[in-house]
């Protein structure tokens, strides 16, 4: 069975899962996690293929999510004298598609200056725009209401056959979006990482110096990445604030980008399937642990497990597991090992 | 050596100077390198070599002077526009990709041998294929000439040193040079590995492509050069065929007697 198959017998499985599974806690807690593999995804092209780590990522979701939600809810804005600015309402997938642009814009802005400022001056600067984005969120109550948050945000609609267009209320549903969204970034990725714009980012981690002497432009593709890698976590912001359908300036939280980072380097960073395993890891880790271990002691264990991962798999568990099989076979075709392709991933 | 100079230049440095905040790396230096011809840069260590090949690429901007690539200036362009002029070069130490395999490192190398750009690659254009199955043999066909076609799915990390330096050309090769600039390729090479290496310099030369080469091991330098230019405190002591060079009482002196001149200076 290759992993092509295996992958589309994943999502096969992941799709009928709500017609034969009941519990909705365990629904809810697969759509944020799938939410949140999408923005780890996102972080992965980044992190990952051109190696350029961005502590502020969960700025781009929180502008998609904040985007998203004041397009579809609407706002009226004082400018300092004459007409304030008022938007009606716009329907929500105008919306979502409006987070999905924000992100991305400023996206191309941070990565405009990623090329300028690199290495640990990026991660500060990265980290910094994300607080900024914070306070922004937090001061301008006009806009966006500050602490007390943007209420009653609709929920994302579906066009069906006899029924128009409709709320997706429901939990299922919403569930399969995020899984439709997230195949739909799966693949884009796997394209791209795979196309000559991919080996071009690939050269960037492994070699600048080299890259540059072959004639790769490294500062379009590094601007490139961002603006994608942006756009989609952009997206998944958009997803989650119609999803809770309340969003406020805590959606900034610096946690929300270690959470991504976790996945992505315990999973395997560089890898297709690495934000995937970690995600669905660290989403899932808490909740488990939740039944199994006193409140005190879950924190602790999430953060054992993660040092292990780190110290004995520190490429991260796909690569290890690639590893593992590629040896096997080579045993038993009696080759000598060799070493996987670590940019492929196990079940790409 | 008028016979190699009658050809016109294909790179001309005219009195490049070279300054790290005082320290003067390169005083003034002017060369020619002739079309079709390997051309070695020499000299002892700290005499420059490297800062001119950066220089050359665009990895530096040289404090003054010009370096024109049949009679474009060089100087103020990035390195990439550089390699699109077809002037590449090879790194000293790492040449490679070494996280990815040697047919990737080749097939990254071909990066200017195609046109597939973001929206290409993510629709997936039914163009973008046949782009990539041309690439894909074009790297096949460049591992085949330097001879690595039986590691190309191997990890260029994982290869053996002289197979690295190989593989560093290879990627340059892609590029489709006009000029190849080689920074010290045959360090650290055994004599019958260099021995090799030489030859296939001697093949790319015989592609077409102009060498200009940076190196320390004398027997090389002398066994492939058509001229010799050398490189001493950042200043040319001396430039001709190999054995004018080689019995260059400066150069002697240069190689030998650094105690001597350092005791006048």
């Amino acid at each position: 069975m290759t992993a092509r198959t295996l992958a589309w017998l994943f999502v096969l499985f992941m799709a009928t899962l709500p017609l034969w599974m009941n519990d909705q806690y365990i629904l809810y807690v697969l759509t944020s996690t799938g939410i949140f593999i999408i923005a780890a995804m996102s972080l992965n092209l980044l992190l990952g293929y051109t190696g350029q780590l961005s502590l502020g990522h969960v700025a781009f979701f929180g502008i998609g999510a904040y985007t998203s939600a004041l397009l579809s809810l609407g706002f009226d804005l004082e400018l300092g004298g004459g007409e304030p600015l008022v938007l009606e309402p716009q329907p929500v997938w105008l919306a979502f598609l409006g987070g999905i642009l924000m992100a991305a814009l400023f996206g191309w802005l941070i990565g405009r200056l990623a090329f300028r400022v690199r290495g640990a001056y990026f991660v500060i600067v990265s980290v910094s725009f994300a607080q900024v984005m914070r306070m922004v969120a937090l001061n301008w109550v006009d806009l966006t209401e500050g602490p007390m948050a943007l209420n009653n945000i609709p929920p994302l609609t579906v066009w069906w056959p006899g029924e128009g267009v409709l709320p997706l209320y429901r939990k299922e549903y919403y569930f399969l979006l995020v899984l439709a969204v997230a195949v739909v970034s799966f693949l884009l990725i796997q394209r791209l990482v795979r196309s000559r714009v991919g080996r071009a980012l690939v050269a960037l981690r492994e070699n600048e110096s080299l890259a540059r002497s072959v004639g790769i432009n490294i500062t379009r593709y590094l601007v490139v990445a961002t603006v994608l890698s942006a756009g989609m976590a952009g997206a998944a912001g958009a997803l989650y604030t119609h999803y809770i359908r309340i969003v406020d300036p805590d959606v900034f939280m610096f946690i929300y980008t270690v959470t991504m980072v976790i996945m992505v380097v315990t999973g395997g960073k560089g890898t297709l399937a690495g934000p995937i395993v970690g995600g669905l890891l660290f989403g899932f880790l808490p909740e488990v642990l939740r039944d199994v271990a006193r409140p005190e002691m879950q924190w602790i264990i999430y953060g054992l497990v993660m040092i292990a991962i780190v110290f004995f798999l520190p490429q991260g568990i796909v690569p290890a597991v690639a590893k593992l099989f590629a040896s096997k076979r080579s045993s038993r075709d009696g080759r000598t090992p060799a070493t996987p392709r670590v940019s492929e991933g196990a079940s790409s | 050596m008028s016979a190699v100079l009658a050809e016109p230049a294909a790179l001309e440095v005219r009195e490049v100077a070279v300054h790290f905040s005082g320290l003067i790396a390169i005083a003034s230096m002017s060369f020619q390198v002739p079309e079709g011809a390997i051309v070695s840069l020499i000299g002892p260590n700290g005499a420059g070599k490297t800062t001119a090949f950066n220089v050359i690429t665009g990895f530096l901007k040289p404090t003054a002077g010009k370096v024109l690539y049949h009679g474009a200036d060089l100087t103020r362009l990035s390195p990439s526009r550089i390699a699109a002029l077809g002037v590449v070069r090879t790194f000293q130490r790492t040449s490679i990709f070494g996280g990815c395999t040697v047919f990737d490192n080749v097939l990254t190398g071909l990066h200017q041998r195609g046109r597939a750009e973001t929206w290409a690659s993510l629709l997936r254009l039914p163009w973008v294929r046949g782009e990539e199955d041309r690439l894909a043999q074009e790297a096949n066909e460049i591992l085949a000439f330097i001879g690595l076609e039986h590691r190309a799915d191997e990890m260029a990390g994982n290869l053996a040193y002289g197979e690295q330096r190989l593989l560093g050309i290879a990627i340059a090769l892609a590029a489709a040079p006009k000029l190849l600039l080689l920074d010290e390729p045959a360090a650290g090479l055994n004599p019958s590995e260099t021995e090799a290496f030489m030859a296939v310099v001697k093949r790319i030369r015989d592609r077409g492509v102009t060498v200009l080469l940076v190196e320390h091991d004398m027997k090389m330098v002398m066994g492939i050069s058509d001229l010799v230019v050398v490189l001493n405190h950042g200043r040319i002591i001396a430039g001709g065929p190999p054995e004018t060079v080689r019995n260059d009482p400066e150069v002697v002196r240069a190689y030998l007697g650094q105690g001597v001149k350092r005791a006048e200076g």
